[in-house]
């Protein structure tokens, strides 16, 4: 789940090849310390990738076929993320039940990997750790992305609304 | 320094292959082939650029030929652009085999056998893909 939210912010404009290779050792890190089975995490670090990747704006296929076809830019970000977030949500239920389904079957590889992360530190992993208050990590992931959702929803408000023209001409 | 290569080169060759795909007028052709079958107009470039996925490889080079193949059609199709984008977008998710480069970087980062790689990524892309598509389809019947 951490990869999930970790990545669908991340790769953001970014090759999900290059936001998988990046992301897999932390997420196999994380999958060995929450004992979660580690195909369920790699799944949704592809999963996610590759759904912001194929739908949310600042993406270079996405800017391409855009341009190529003279698309409404603002429409398609709106859009691109009202779509993204579903769709995502569906690939991480997926992930988390691959286990219910019967397939994800430890190979011997990853249980020995598993192990031989937690021999290497195991204070780490036993002990409390500090942990950086949730607002405090997103923040420099969100505060962005806000903006220009902001810088966003003022443009289509300004274009499409005559009222709102008026109004704001009005005010200055 | 390998993978940054790949990418490059997908890009570039992935332009230039549409542009010559483009010019035999391939997508033009399968374009109305789908139409004749009189499918709904939103399900076209939703399989035009599935039947790209499967054939060759790369998602991005997908989603860079799909463009210039429908641009002719997009007239005829009586759809935004936004929507064309976003169900051609859809259309790339829905199947990812083994001539897929993502496939075998996945499996071998993960330390996954290929068959659990078919399980989870190849199953959970098609899941995905369907979801999406579902979801451009109720935006275009209730908004536009």
């Amino acid at each position: 789940m951490f990869s999930l939210e970790i990545d669908c912010l991340n790769s953001l404009g970014d090759f999900h090849i290059l936001a998988y290779v990046i992301f897999i050792p932390i997420a196999k890190e994380l999958a060995a310390r929450l004992d979660n089975p580690s195909i369920s995490t790699a799944t949704v670090l592809a999963l996610g990738a590759v759904t912001s990747f194929n739908f949310v704006y600042p993406s270079p296929v996405v800017i391409s076929a855009a341009e190529e076809l003279s698309a409404n830019v603002d429409r398609l970000f709106i859009l691109g993320i009202f779509i993204t977030v579903p769709t995502s949500i569906a690939g991480y239920l997926y992930s988390k039940n691959l286990k219910k389904f019967g397939t994800a079957d430890f190979s011997d590889g990853v249980k020995a990997k598993t192990v031989e992360v937690q021999a290497i530190d195991p204070e780490i992993y036993n002990g409390p750790a500090e942990r950086p208050r949730r607002l405090e990590a997103y923040s420099p992931l969100f505060f962005p992305l806000l903006l220009i959702l902001f810088r966003q929803v003022l443009n289509t408000l300004i274009l499409y609304s005559p009222f709102w023209e008026t109004q704001i001409l009005r005010f200055l | 320094m390998r993978r940054s290569g790949v990418v490059l080169l997908d890009l570039c060759g992935g332009g230039a292959l549409g542009a010559t795909l483009a010019m035999t007028g391939a997508g033009e052709a399968l374009g109305r082939f789908f139409l004749q079958l009189s499918l709904p107009h939103i399900l076209v470039p939703f399989l035009v650029a599935a039947v790209l996925q499967t054939v060759q490889r790369s998602r991005v080079v997908t989603m860079l030929i799909a463009p210039s193949l429908l641009l002719p059609l997009v007239p005829e199709l009586w759809l935004p652009p936004e929507i064309v984008i976003l169900s051609m977008a859809s259309g790339t998710f829905l199947i990812s085999h083994v001539n897929d480069s993502f496939f075998w970087i996945f499996g071998e980062l993960a330390e996954l056998k290929p068959s659990e790689v078919f399980r989870s990524n190849t199953l959970g892309n098609a899941l995905m893909g369907i979801v999406s598509f579902l979801l451009i389809s109720t935006v275009y019947v209730f908004f536009y």
